[in-house]
């Protein structure tokens, strides 16, 4: 109730009296007052920073990682963290601090391309749904409620054995099964940003579907979409995490943080070695933390406001 | 007596009704239901109605934003409904429309120059730096500056908005221009503003305008002519002065006499319509207005009355005229 | 007797992250015992801000500050909430715009009117349910046994805006704040609904605060106006002296902007510009960007009410005593 009193209070008022100055360098774009409003929220903040430090250790992993990635040393297996291996070494004797460094490229990797996958496919469908309605939207429809009514996990577990564990694999896997929720995002943001006057407007001056949808409705529906795509790349590392974990993702010798903590399903390893599955475990944890951050920070920033 | 511009022919809008498990048709709503009249070039008809009378629904039929059900509309010698994509497509060049709501009718992703010059890339008009200076002087002439091309929608206030849309309507040069409630979501302060800019634009380039309202002060301020709608049909249509003198439908006397009039001595015998409009997907048998109609007759209850003109022009749909 | 109502300086302002947003600034107004009273001014103006201050109905993040708000002598301020309470409803109460927000959907009619009777009145269940049915009818509701147990979504605008009143009087307020009960209706259910509002007002002695933007509107309601802007009283008077002799050179505007249904008017004046932003409003009189009579003290000073006649109060520098020479 309040809200809409100071809604009302500021809606039919010009936001700025100085829009009667020449000047145009105080513009507040949309894209202005969204980084205004994230950069207030702190916590978001934090999250961005580790987040783009992650990202920044796992591209930078070849300069900074001491060893080689594969380098087997059998003598030096399983030792405990040193000033030589700051992570200490695998039952292999492999550097543990240079493999979670390159782990993160292909955990980070595989989260940011099953992610924008399945935006890719969420936006597409989503879009034919919500713009031709009809039978198109019913299929559609009907489609998504299939692709919901599995187990995830458990579909995912088959569909890796079936096709075999491989990184790419992964990507796919996760990409197909994870679109549902952007496609009905973006189906329901476009039915009702149909209703729009400006949409009218747009075909009183003659303009064609595509510049319609392209122009004027997908930029009207990406925010959820953004929103809902960082947190799905939160759900994305899981799952790699998870099938790699189970043998039945990225394979040995490439490293990713799921394959890394393979070992600790050993009793002794978990209670004896906990060097073996405390760095790459808190780094999944560390990362999905942060990209929940962001999307939170996301979606509060991206709220109604320029709606009005 | 000028040519009509724009003229219709029993127009029909009707919205299916759909239900039951296959959602097939059940009824219809009938929106706009048979309507004929004709625009002159250069003037402004008013039409008024209550909300849910489908006047709405005409203006957009008219420019063929929504499917016709049937009849004909004629814009100069096209017809429209018969128009194929590309000549519909150079038609709207000379058609245009004005949104009621400032805030839904403008995109709140791109800024006004964008808005406004959006009609001149999809014609090829003009692009770059003439598309810019095209809008720029729309932009004032519709009493914004030009600096405001670079202005994101959210920057301005309702009656600035107002004006865009009306910018964006105005840069392709057209001659027809459906208005739809152009004012009514405005403060009255602003209304008047917007009102005098449309009484400008309309001398300087000759424009013909629909202007659809429930206000009815506002529209015998700015018609010429004034249709009045009831339930998807034109029950009176007329001169501005005929009309507000001399209303000859109950329902449009009703009407008038409903506006509350700013004068404290002002002794109205107002005339209280009796319950609500009734569904337009079931309309009453006979004339529309009949349950409500206070001179209501057995014989309004069970035919229909058409539009007739009952001398100079001035047209009404109702069986019992010559009584009253 | 004291007055029925008496706010003396009045602030409401909102703390939002953009800033402060100051809603009312600052209103002194009494209403007195069976008088109706308008407040009239665009949107944005503070008026319906004003009558939920009143009724204590601001939450976070608004601030309330008043050196008075007395109802029948009695301080609201230092009251509890939970004797507030008991006032709203009983003393003072409200019909709101938009009759299908202000009514619950999954109640029906019936449900809510008795809920309120029964709340304020302490009657039991079937007095109760008489005494709605009678309410039900008196505004007008045809049927009112069966409309009784009807849900707000089957009504129509009109029948629920009649509902709302119905429940606004069942407790026979002293005080009915009207938020422009009529402005989401149309013209001919308006006619019926300020109709049934006139009829009550000679019926049981209520007094009406009767907000809205349109003069039209309040000139067949109220006996004296307030108008508003920007959170300010800039004019006061009876109805009479405001529509045929406003002072206050934004009450003039308001009325020469308006088309009139009965005469021909040949061109429109309006007022210039728009309503300034409540993040930022301009220095000295509010008023004074758009004003075209303004003058250099304007542009730097808050004007004061000035006294123009018994019950005409104008807050302009070109009627203050002090400042500026009156135009012609």
């Amino acid at each position: 109730m309040m809200r809409r009193i100071i809604a009302k209070l500021l809606k039919s008022s010009a936001s700025d009296n100085s829009l009667n100055g020449a000047k145009n360098d105080d513009i507040v774009s949309p894209g202005k007052i969204i980084w205004k409003r994230f950069r207030r929220n702190r916590i978001a903040i934090v999250g961005s920073v580790v987040l783009l430090v992650l990202i920044v250790l796992a591209i930078l992993a070849p300069v900074i990682a001491p060893y080689e990635r594969d380098a087997i040393e059998l003598a030096r297996r399983e030792q405990a963290p040193s000033s030589e291996h700051l992570f200490g070494t695998d039952r292999q004797g492999r550097d543990l601090f240079t493999r979670v460094l390159y782990g993160g490229r292909i955990s980070l990797s595989v989260g940011l391309v099953a992610s924008s996958l399945q935006m890719v496919i969420g936006v597409i469908l989503g879009c034919l749904a919500g713009y031709y309605g009809k039978w198109i939207d019913t299929i559609i429809m009907r489609i998504t409620d299939m692709v919901i009514a599995f187990p995830f996990l458990a579909l995912a577990i088959t569909a890796a054995a079936i096709l075999g564990p491989s990184i790419y694999n992964t990507m796919l896997i996760i990409g197909l099964l994870t679109w549902t929720e952007t496609c009905r995002l973006v189906r329901g943001q476009f039915l009702s940003i149909k209703q729009m006057e400006y949409i009218e407007a747009a075909k009183a001056t003659g303009a064609s579907e595509f510049r319609i949808v392209w122009r004027h409705m997908l930029p009207n529906a990406w925010a959820p979409v953004l929103i809902s795509a960082t947190l799905i790349m939160a759900t994305a590392i899981l799952v790699e995490a998870a099938l790699s974990y189970l043998g039945l993702g990225v394979q040995a010798p490439i490293p990713s943080w799921g394959n890394i903590l393979e070992p600790a399903r050993s009793m002794v390893v978990l209670m004896n070695m906990w060097w073996l599955w405390l760095p790459p475990g808190f780094l999944i944890f560390i990362s999905v933390l942060s990209i929940n951050l962001v999307g939170d920070g996301l979606r509060d920033a991206l709220d109604p406001r320029l709606k009005n | 007596m000028t040519e009509p511009i724009v003229k219709l022919e029993n127009v029909k809008k009707y919205f299916p009704i759909r239900g039951g498990v296959f959602s097939r048709v059940v009824g219809n709503i009938k929106a706009v239901d048979d309507i004929s009249f004709s625009i002159q070039k250069g003037e402004t008809l008013g039409l008024v109605g209550e909300s849910g009378c489908g006047k709405s629904t005409l203006g957009r039929t008219i420019l063929k934003l929504l499917d016709p059900t049937a009849g004909k509309v004629f814009y100069k010698d096209f017809d429209i409904f018969a128009t194929q994509k590309e000549e519909l497509r150079n038609l709207r060049r000379e058609m245009q429309i004005i949104f009621q709501d400032p805030y839904s009718s403008l995109n709140p992703r791109l800024n006004v120059g964008e808005i406004v010059g959006e009609c001149l890339e999809i014609h090829g008009i003009a692009y770059g730096r003439e598309k810019q200076e095209k809008v720029e002087s729309m932009l004032e002439v519709c009493g914004l500056a030009p600096h405001h091309r670079r202005r994101y929608p959210h920057e301005f206030s309702g009656g600035q908005r107002q004006r865009i849309g009306i910018a964006r309507a105005l840069t392709l040069n057209p001659d027809f221009i459906v208005a739809d409630e152009p004012i009514s979501s405005l403060d009255v302060s602003i209304q008047a503003q917007i009102v005098n800019l449309m009484e400008e634009l309309q001398e300087k380039f000759g424009l013909t305008y629909l202007f659809i309202s429930h206000d009815l002060s506002m529209v015998r301020h700015i018609s010429d002519h004034v249709a009045v709608m009831y339930l998807g049909k034109i029950v009176e249509i007329s001169g501005k002065k005929e009309l507000y003198q001399n209303p000859l439908h109950p329902y449009t006397q009703a009407l008038l006499s409903a506006v509350p009039v700013m004068d404290p001595d002002h002794k109205s015998k107002r005339i209280i319509l009796r319950g609500d409009v009734p569904s337009p997907a079931n309309p009453p048998q006979g004339c529309n207005f009949n349950p409500r109609c206070i001179y209501a007759e057995e014989h309004c209850r069970n035919e229909e009355p058409e539009l007739r003109d009952v001398g100079s022009g001035h047209q009404v749909s109702c069986h019992l005229v010559e009584k009253m | 007797m004291p007055d029925l109502l008496e706010v003396k300086n009045l602030y409401t302002s909102f703390h939002t992250e953009d800033g402060v947003v100051p809603a009312v600034n600052g209103i002194t107004f009494n209403l007195k015992h069976g008088e109706s009273l308008g407040i009239v001014g665009e949107s944005g103006c503070g008026k319906s801000v004003a009558c939920l201050s009143i009724m204590r109905l601001i939450d976070h993040p608004g601030k309330i500050k008043a050196d008075a708000i007395k109802l029948d002598g009695v301080e609201l301020q230092s009251l509890s909430e939970k004797k507030m309470r008991t006032i709203r409803g009983n003393e003072m109460a409200f019909i709101f715009q938009e009759p299908m927000t202000s009514l619950n959907p999954v109640y029906t009619i019936g449900f809510q009117l008795q809920e309120a009777i029964q709340l304020h009145q302490g009657l039991n269940k079937k007095q109760s349910r008489t005494k709605s049915e009678e309410m039900l009818k008196m505004v007008g509701i045809p049927r009112a046994e069966k409309v009784f147990d009807e849900y707000p979504p089957s009504l129509s605008g009109g029948m629920r805006q009649r509902a709302m009143i119905a429940m606004a009087l069942s407790c026979e307020p002293k005080i009915l704040f009207a938020d422009e009960p009529t402005t989401a209706l149309d013209v001919t259910i308006q006619a019926q609904i300020l109709e049934l509002m006139n009829d009550l007002k000679q019926r049981i002695n209520t007094s009406i605060i009767f907000i809205s933007h349109d003069l039209g509107v309040i000139s067949e309601m109220v006996d004296r106006v307030i108008v508003m802007y920007c959170g300010s009283i800039i004019e006061d008077a009876d109805i009479r002296t405001i529509i045929k002799n406003p002072k206050h050179p934004y009450t003039f505007g308001l009325i020469n902007s308006k088309p009139r249904i009965d005469v021909d008017l040949d061109k429109l004046i309006p007022i210039p510009g728009s309503v300034p932003n409540p993040l930022n409003i301009p220095s000295g009189c509010p008023y004074q960007p758009r004003c075209e009579s303004a003058m250099d003290i304007c542009k730097s000073k808050i004007p004061g009410k000035s006294q123009i006649n018994e019950g005409h109060h104008v807050s302009c520098w070109l009627f203050s005593k002090q400042g500026g020479k009156i135009k012609s």
